[in-house]
Formats: structure tokens, sequence, C-alpha cells
């Protein structure tokens, strides 16, 4: 069965100078449709690598990533552009996603105008689009600047969503935001899931979090996947000493 | 009232120059070794309080009450003497633990910049102290680590160095903005172990403002609770997370995710942009509010103890 995502045996290795890291090691990984899949482990241990991967911000060494059936790998120009569309990020940061001179409508607009929805149209739908995420239609004339982290981050989720993509990755989206902020965008990013057909990469180093969220997870070490399974497995029971010591090193709330 | 501790601040309010109000008849009170934790939401006064006890120019007018200080008034002190109570008296560990650090300095040498400002120190006597320090917080190769720079160390490594700078001075008083925010779960650990090593050797007394459930249930003997530039809860780290009675401590516990998978809960509502001077600021997002909290004192009610709330409906019976 073909999922969404299907990340085969992928390598990618960094040189400078004298010194070569190896980011990713024989990386596997996949998404079913409509699933919520996380990916854990401490900073540099290569999931942002991954995630540039795929998102081809980076380019593999070797292996093959498989979007909706087609190998990312192999395409190029207006192709892989196509193929792209099913595929939006948020980041960790979402102000330095926009254009700090263009309005929020604005930023979402152009995402709907690349997706070939007429000028006329936009309109309504940049409205609906940031009704869904629960801002105001006025915020369509606000700069990123005028608004806060979670609204921004609200904003940004609204712009992915614009295109219709299949998969989202959400790298450490809520990491610089209040606790009850991050529960509001989850809230949100839980409701998209039952009312969109998506697909969800989570990346974070919060494992708490992810088994509110996730159905499977990868714990990820040294460029390695050293485990995965269905979250609330993976916490029970962990079996690699690794997922262990990241388990015991979650300060108890 | 006279309470005599290491801290104490009686009836503090204060203003942003040329702003709004952003701090409201905060009152607390510390003795020498104990540790303090204030959480809240982002845009809820905990930073503030901190710049206010350090009386940072251009960040915070006091217009109301003292913060004493080892028997001294801050708000009364200028010049020379605050810069001296700065750095010796009370040191300061910041979020990003690039903040405190020159990048391209070696660490070596900051140390001796930092106790050069306050003592006679030589050079040699200050990294032997240094080295002392890094190797007391057992930082590994300490050598090394002071013959670098911050940009060749890592967060961690740099959010530790930057403990021990503050620790450079012996002050009796650390405070520490958010000091495991920026960093991995697994360093985040690490982190809480040494600010515990702290007191735990050398004695100090730690107010530690965060918003990470964690760090409160692993190193707080008191917890205060801000919303909206009050305290709006004190008490002992049992008494906050075991029988929370303000709505919104219940509504901020709520929302931290738990290892079970249950998802977090939100907060419904925006926080206001403007605290209103009378009622509950939290009013609006509050499931207990009636008509009159918004018009009405708030006025502390005891819950047993030290335990205190400005409003106890959600209290659900004393831990003991």
């Amino acid at each position: 069965m073909a999922g969404v995502l299907e990340v085969k045996h992928v390598y990618k290795t960094f040189v400078a100078g004298k010194t070569r890291i190896e980011a990713v090691r024989n990386v596997s990984l996949t998404i079913e449709e409509g699933e919520a899949v996380g990916l854990v482990g401490e900073s540099g241990c290569g999931k942002s690598t991954l995630a540039k991967l795929i998102t081809r911000l980076e380019t593999c060494d070797s292996g093959q990533i498989l979007l909706c059936g087609e190998d990312l790998t192999r395409l190029s120009g207006s192709a892989l552009r196509r193929a792209y569309r099913n595929l939006k990020m948020i980041f960790q940061q979402p102000r330095s996603s926009f254009d700090p001179r263009l309005s929020i409508g604005a930023s979402i607009g152009e995402t709907l105008k690349v997706a070939g929805m007429a000028r006329k149209e936009r309109y309504g739908e940049i409205e609906r689009l940031l009704r869904m995420v629960g801002l105001d239609a006025s915020y369509a004339k606000a700069k990123p600047m005028e608004l806060s982290g979670g609204e921004c981050q609200r904003a940004a989720i609204a712009r992915a969503i614009a295109a219709k993509p299949r998969l989202l990755i959400c790298d450490e989206c809520t990491s610089a935001l209040d606790v009850s902020v991050q529960a509001q965008i989850m809230d949100l990013l839980r409701q998209l899931r039952r009312h969109q057909d998506m697909s969800f990469l989570f990346i974070s180093h919060d494992l708490a979090l992810v088994s509110s969220f996730c159905d499977r997870v990868y714990v990820m070490k040294d460029g390695t996947i050293v485990e995965d399974g269905n979250t609330l497995q993976v916490i029970n029971d962990p079996q690699h000493n690794y997922t262990k010591s990241l388990l015991a090193s979650v300060l108890p709330a | 009232m006279e309470h005599i501790g290491l801290l104490d601040i009686h009836h503090l309010s204060a203003k942003y120059p040329h702003g709004r109000e952003v701090l409201h008849d905060i009152s607390l009170h510390l003795h020498e070794g104990e540790i303090i934790c204030i959480i809240g939401e982002s845009g809820s006064g905990k930073t503030t309080l901190l710049n206010a006890i350090l009386g940072m120019p251009g960040k915070v007018e006091i217009t109301q009450g003292k913060i004493i200080f080892a028997g001294k008034d801050l708000c009364t002190l200028k010049g020379e003497e605050l810069r001296s109570i700065r750095g010796r008296g009370i040191g300061m560990i910041y979020q990003e633990p690039g903040a405190a650090l020159n990048p391209i300095r070696k660490i070596g040498s900051q140390f001796y910049d930092t106790m050069r400002a306050h003592l006679k120190i030589s050079r040699k006597e200050a990294e032997r102290k240094a080295l002392e320090l890094l190797a007391r917080l057992e930082l590994p190769e300490p050598e090394r680590v002071l013959k670098s720079c911050p940009v060749q160390l890592s967060g961690g490594m740099n959010q530790r160095v930057a403990i021990a700078l503050a620790m450079a001075l012996e002050p009796a008083l650390l405070l520490a903005d958010e000091p495991t925010s920026a960093l991995d779960v697994t360093v985040q650990a690490q982190i809480v172990e040494e600010l515990l090593k702290l007191r735990k050797e050398y004695g100090k007394t730690l107010v530690v403002v965060t918003h990470n459930m964690g760090v409160v249930a692993k190193m707080a003997d008191k917890v205060s609770v801000m919303y909206g530039g009050r305290i709006v809860e004190y008490g002992y780290r049992e008494n906050i997370l075991k029988a929370p009675a303000h709505p919104y401590t219940r509504a901020l516990l709520a929302a931290v995710p738990k290892l079970d998978g249950t998802p977090p809960q939100a907060i419904p509502g925006q926080r206001p942009s403007h605290f209103p001077g009378v009622g509950c600021a939290f009013a609006n997002r509050c499931p207990y509010a009636h008509q009159d909290c918004t018009s009405r004192e708030m006025l502390p009610i005891s819950l047993g103890g030290e335990h205190w709330a400005l409003c106890d409906a959600g209290f659900e019976g004393s831990v003991d």
C-alpha cells in the first residue's frame, strides 16, 4: 500500500573541510493516509535535516523520497513544483516565515495564486481560511509583526492549508509558544486532522506533546532511527536505551 | 508585615516608562536558601518583575512599594551603590545563554572582565577561580572551555558557563529567567540539577521564572502564579500543583501536555492586551466567573498556611 510519504534508505553527509558529518544514515519511514507521525530526538540528531531533505531544501546523497507515489529525488523544475503542492511545512518561528512587509492576507493570497485560484475568489477564500484557524477576518490586513506568536502560527497554518496539501510537516511548531497557546495550536491541528484529508509529520523534542497527537512515533539519534512504533507503546515500553533516557529526562509535571 | 528575609517585596507596582501599569501590588518574601518559581504566560509580568528587582533603567519604572534586599531598599539606591549590588549581591541568568556572553571573546577573559569590575583580582586568580567553578558544576574539560569562545560551544554548554559566570561574584541571590526554555529536554534536566546543586553546595537563594511545570515540580519550594501583572496565587509547591485554587492556575496546569496521551486543554479566549485596574483580569476566560468578577476588588483569600489566592473558585480542599 502506497503511503502519502515514503522515505527509503536515505543518506546525507555534510562535509566541512576535513570533518564529515553523517547527518542522516539509512533512514526509512512511512506515513499513511490520514496518519499523524511523530519524529523525536534531541537537537543535532538529524531530524531537521530529514525535514529539509523531504522538502528538498537539501538534496540527499542516496535513497528515495516518495510523496504520493512520486519520487521527489528524481523530479525537477515544474514537475517538482507540482509535486510539492502536496506538501507544506510550518516552522518554530512563524514570524520569520512571513515576509514582514506583506500583509497576512497577501501572504496567504500568494499561495492561493500559485495554486491557480482566480483573484476574485481569493478574497473570500482568505477570510474562510482565517476563520478556520480561529482568526478574525480583519487579520488579513495585519502585518506579521502586529500579531502575537500564537496568532502568527495560526496564520502560518492558514497559509499552509490554503493549497490543500496531503502532508503537513510541523517542525517544532509550538516550541516557541506558551503552554496555554501551545494547547490552543494543538487543538487547532487536531481539528484540522478531523476535518481535512491530511497527514502530519510532527517533529518535536517533547514526547508528552507527541503522545497527545501522534499515532506512531520514530525516535532518532545520531542520524538513524533507533526505535519506532505505536506512540503509547513506545512511551510505556521503550526498547532502546536512548528512548529510555529521553523519557527519563522528561521532567515530571 | 515586617518579614526580614533575604528579599522582601512589599506592595510593588510598576509601569513601563511612558506606558501602562505592568505590575500591580506584588508582595514576595524569600528566606535564604529558598527557591521560588514564578509561573505564568508571556506578558504576565514575570520578566518585568525580575527587571524591577535588578532596577534595570529604561525597562521598568517603580511607582509604588519597596524592594528590600539584605536590609537595603533597592528602589532608593542609585549609581555606584546599585551597581555593586547587581552582580555581587544579585546575579542573573538569562533565557538565551548567548545574552550574557560575548560570542567571540574567550570564556576565560569574560570571567576576568566580570570579576575585575567588582573585585581587585589578578587575571591568574580570576581564571583559577573560574576553573574551580566550572569543575564544581562538572563541565567536561574546564580548561578547554576557558580557552574557547561561546560560538564554539553548544547552547547547553553556554548556559552552564552563564550560570558559572553569574556565580563568579558569589551573589547571595540568583535570578533566572526561563533558564531551560531554549534547551533540549535532556539538557534541561542537567541545568535543573545544576541549579539545585547551587542551593545544596552554596546555599544560594533562587528566583526562577519559568513556564515549564516540570521545572516547578523538580525544584520549587514556593510557587507564585502571575496573571495580568498580579500574583493570583501563592503557596508551597504541593499547594499549587496538587490543590490549585485560582481558576487560572488550574487552567495553566491542564494546558501542560502529559505523557499518557491525553491532549493538553487549551485555555479558551485570548489574553487581553490591556489589564483592568479593578476586577479580575482572568474573568473573561474563566469558567467560574460571575457578573461581579469584573468590578469587585480582588483580595487575597487564605487557604491555610502560606497558601493564598485572589480567587478560590477552583479550590477543592487542601492537601494536608
